[in-house]
């Protein structure tokens, strides 16, 4: 089970979202990372395109 | 007086900064009103709720800034725009800081992660814990509002991959010996713990260190874990890793009312679990659990000792509910000493929505049904929710509180101007508080207070009443407050500090009792 993990490994981190959780880690020593999280824009693509975008690597799609 | 929305385009902060920052604001000379907030349609709504939205505020987006406020000319709002900007610059990330633009930009780094914690919008929440999740992560969701549907579907994925999925509405965690979100710190030891309910979670952990045990893990489940419709999902990830853990002796359940079928899940999956399990489900017939095997319990109080009794193989036995009222009573009726004839009501004010529950049942014995806003009946709920009537319990970290402000237990503010509208109504008798300590909250609860609480005394006794404050504080020596620091200091203000909430609410209740002030 992946969860058992985080009970005994150390906690790694990504934050989303408040920055206060963020900085309740880090104050515990807690490797942490965050994610400048904004609203998804709301743009209006053809499903063809939308295809395209979901069998590519993040990477690619810059 | 002058009303100004000012838009700032593609600026995009988090809410709890956003909220303390207008506090701060709000403090400025000649403002009469600001809400400040990302352009998304509950924002807007809050803003017109307090007359501030103008048409260049409703055209904002979700990913634009709006400083909405009123003051008293143009100058003055505009130096509070200027003022309002500079305290964000202020408080803006330090450089060098790691940050990612998404999660989906940070495939590589995200490899070695094993924790999500998410807090954004309810809308936008579901769809990153998804990605999280399929990323192989666990996930922490402190946010709430999100559909139950979606939390389902979090959850099944989440179980079928051996992930744990704490929350939607989760608010704190105690994993691994770390504070996740905002929650307190405990000593480790063997006592592990699942809960549907925040703040009773952290009461059992904080009764297990005071007493010298010590919390194997804390594994908030959300609030809505045990509800039909998610069939305790959570729970049942978590009592599989608390079984397998070997740190973890004896496990304690706590929860809100479950579903009965829910229930009937939890406690099939007892039956079969090798440790021993405590049950505290609220509200849920006791033979359910008795039949799995399970102790039952009654408290917050009586789970952290039934889990310490068997970590030492003794046997429990619970103090009677008579005999405790015969302990508290003298100091109750030395504290009633002294008041005015018509004192004769408690007021509690509460942070932890699970204490205030706990407080309503333990005080209902002796003061009759009490009215709030987590009232139990119908006929008890107050129309305004700001107007206290009887004894009366007004748990402020419900949402008509919060909107648009961040949680009491972050920012006191709401509570200590209530405090002195308590402290001034003559049927007061006992104002009942609850103190939380913890990460990412309030860095000093009592010494906010605790000035106002020696001055509300003073003028009672000018005024020819006797003002009692009885509180407790669901936290530890560990946590960056200082349990032992802050207590010292409300009782320096006079305040009679209890170890638990259980026994705060009971001697509060016996003050207002003596008093005779019994609701109809």
């Amino acid at each position: 089970m992946k969860a058992k993990a985080i009970l005994h490994q150390p906690l790694q981190v990504v934050n989303i979202g408040l920055s206060l959780l963020e900085e309740a880690l880090k104050q515990q020593d807690v490797d942490t990372i965050n994610i400048s999280w904004r609203p998804p824009r709301q743009i209006n693509l053809s499903p063809r395109i939308l295809e395209i975008l979901s069998k590519m690597e993040p990477e690619e799609r810059q | 007086m002058v009303i100004k929305n000012y838009i700032m385009k593609e600026s995009y902060y988090d809410s709890v900064l956003l909220m303390r920052l207008a506090g701060e604001a709000g403090k400025l000379p000649g403002v009469s009103n600001i809400s400040v907030g990302m352009g998304t349609p509950l924002n807007k709504d809050t803003i017109q709720e307090l007359g501030l939205l103008l048409p260049e505020g409703e055209k904002a987006t979700p990913n634009d800034l709006i400083i909405a406020l009123s003051a008293e000319t143009d100058e003055t709002a505009e130096k509070i725009r200027a003022s309002f900007l500079q305290m964000l610059k202020d408080n803006q990330s330090p450089k060098g800081k790691r940050s990612y633009p998404s999660l989906d930009s940070m495939k590589t780094a995200v490899r070695d992660r094993n924790l999500a914690v998410i807090s954004l919008a309810g809308q936008y929440a579901a769809a990153e814990a998804e990605k999280a999740l399929k990323m192989g992560m666990n996930v922490f969701m402190f946010s709430d509002n999100v559909p139950i549907e979606e939390e389902v579907k979090l959850k099944t994925y989440a179980r079928e991959q051996g992930l744990l999925m704490m929350g939607p509405d989760c608010g704190l965690s105690f994993i691994g010996g770390v504070a996740v979100g905002l929650c307190s710190k405990v000593r480790r030891g063997g006592v592990g713990l699942i809960g549907a309910c925040g703040s009773g979670m952290q009461e059992v952990m904080n009764i297990v260190h005071l007493m010298g045990g010590g919390v194997s893990q804390a594994i908030g489940v959300g609030g809505r874990d045990l509800r039909k419709e998610v069939g305790g999902l959570t729970m049942l990830t978590a009592l599989d890793l608390l079984e397998a853990d070997e740190e973890t002796k004896v496990i304690g359940l706590i929860s809100k009312p479950p579903a009965p079928e829910t229930a009937e899940k939890i406690f099939d999956r007892v039956r079969h679990c090798k440790k021993p399990v405590v049950a505290q489900f609220i509200h849920c017939d006791p033979t359910l659990a008795a039949q799995s095997g399970a102790q039952v319990s009654n408290s917050f109080e009586e789970t952290a000792l039934r889990c310490l009794a068997i970590l030492k193989e003794k046997e429990y036995i619970p103090e009677a509910e008579q005999d405790r009222l015969n302990r508290l009573f003298p100091l109750a009726k030395e504290e009633a000493a002294g008041m005015a004839k018509g004192q004769k009501y408690l007021r509690g004010l509460y942070c932890g929505g699970s204490l205030a529950e706990e407080t309503i049942t333990l005080g209902t014995g002796l003061l009759g049904s009490m009215y709030g806003n987590v009232a139990f009946q119908e006929e008890y709920m107050l129309s305004d929710p700001h107007q206290s009537k009887g004894n009366c319990l007004i748990d402020l970290g419900a949402e008509e509180f919060t909107l648009g402000k961040p949680h009491v237990a972050i920012d006191p503010s709401p509570r200590l101007s209530r405090f002195v509208q308590e402290a001034r109504d003559p049927e007061t008798a006992v104002i009942l508080m609850d103190f939380l300590l913890g990460y990412a909250l309030c860095e000093d609860p009592a010494g906010m207070i605790a000035p106002l609480i020696k001055e509300e005394k003073a003028r009672a006794l000018q005024e020819g009443r006797k003002l009692s404050v009885v509180a407790s504080f669901c936290g530890s020596d560990l946590d960056p407050q200082n349990r032992i620091a802050q207590e010292k200091i409300l009782r320096d203000a006079g305040v009679i500090v209890m170890g638990n909430n259980g026994e705060a609410s009971r001697l509060a209740a016996l003050i207002a009792s003596v008093q005779g002030g019994k609701n109809e």
